[in-house]
């Protein structure tokens, strides 16, 4: 372009004339727009860049928040069937036909007489724990039955006792309220029966009671009074009547 | 305000992240323990440790075995009919009328698989049938 003072050519961007110094009116208005045009533009570019971020976390707070979810959902489903299948108190062992193999295997156990193996049968199945409500045809025997499991336990480890020369393991204030629930449980059937004679045998020949103290606790209410020889010291009467039976 | 707006969502993927695993730590934990359970209550685990508990503390304790641990399945019918037999051999060491519980002992001895319990079983007959 030809300069408006000298008339020398240059170039028309260049923002004076190299030969006189004229400043170029036109470069120089030109160099401004620039100047705003940019400065808009990165106005604009930030402007577009966050609102695209934006929408860039928009979505993928979204879509994570849907992923974990679901995610989370498939756990603990998972989990709570392996809860429902597998755990202690499940009612998965009390349904359909399990629940009709359960009974019929208790049946056959009361039968042939293994009265504890129908208990743990019957207790570890129910998820109601020791109240046998899916297996109500038996609560009365099964309820005796644990009772009376109770008894035999607390005897055999007695024994045991006894036969490895520890002290004797005479009957203590908690086995006669186990006795006392036994006896007064109110059930009459012939396995009740048959188990009350039992366990009187274990209370005469083994803590050595005599039949009217036998008697006695049984007409005694649950956790009621009971006493030996007029003495509610229980456990010194039956340990100095077993050692000096045992010890002949 | 737009800065405000993505602070917003950088804190729920945050906050999301956190629930994430506290849920997925939870998940593990519970099924943890019901797999420990499961595994404790297993037939093959219980049948190995009544095995064991045999093997150290000898046959007289197989029905204390059965009894804690609940072992009522099938698998265990050999240990019952020991478990009975010794049953029959406490009530008649401490009954006077012995005969039905010898007979009873008698007839597991006679149908015993041998072994370790057959020799403590008769055993225990012999000491039913002292005078």
């Amino acid at each position: 372009m030809k300069c408006t003072n000298c008339g020398a050519d240059f170039a028309s961007d260049q923002l004076k004339c190299p030969y006189c110094g004229r400043v170029n009116e036109h470069a120089l208005k030109l160099a401004k727009e620039l100047q705003t045009y940019d400065k808009a533009y990165e106005e604009k570019r930030d402007e577009l860049l966050e609102t695209g971020t934006g929408q860039v976390l928009k979505h993928l707070t979204f879509g994570m928040g849907i992923v974990f979810a679901l995610i989370i959902v498939i756990a603990f489903g998972c989990v709570a069937f392996y809860q429902y299948r597998y755990s202690e108190h499940s009612t998965y062992e009390v349904t359909g036909a399990r629940l009709a193999k359960n009974r019929e295997m208790i049946g056959q156990y009361l039968e042939e007489k293994q009265y504890i193996r129908a208990y743990l049968l019957a207790s570890s199945t129910d998820p109601t724990n020791e109240h046998f409500q899916y297996y109500p045809e038996y609560a009365a025997d099964l309820s005796d039955i644990y009772t009376y499991s109770l008894i035999l336990v607390d005897v055999l480890q007695s024994m045991e006792s006894m036969d490895e020369g520890d002290n004797y393991a005479p009957l203590r204030d908690t086995d006669v309220i186990t006795m006392q629930i036994f006896y007064g449980s109110g059930n009459e059937s012939p396995i009740k029966e048959e188990l009350t004679q039992e366990v009187d045998g274990y209370l005469k020949n083994y803590y050595r009671l005599t039949d009217g103290e036998i008697e006695d606790l049984k007409e005694s209410a649950s956790g009621g009074q009971f006493t030996l020889e007029g003495s509610a010291d229980i456990e010194g009467v039956t340990k100095s009547r077993m050692e000096a039976y045992f010890e002949k | 305000m737009k800065s405000k707006a993505n602070s917003k969502y950088y804190s729920l993927i945050v906050v999301f992240t956190v629930i994430f695993f506290l849920c997925m730590a939870f998940c593990f934990m519970r099924f943890r323990t019901l797999s420990h359970q499961h595994k404790m209550r297993s037939l093959s685990y219980r049948k190995e440790t009544i095995e064991l508990e045999e093997r150290m503390y000898g046959s007289e304790h197989i029905f204390s075995s059965l009894y804690f641990d609940d072992n009522y399945e099938e698998v265990f019918d050999g240990y019952w009919e020991f478990a009975d037999a010794y049953l029959a051999y406490v009530r008649g060491r401490f009954s006077e009328e012995k005969a039905p519980y010898i007979e009873r002992v008698q007839g597991y001895l006679d149908t015993a698989p041998g072994g370790e319990r057959e020799k403590v079983m008769q055993k225990y007959l012999e000491e039913l049938s002292k005078p």
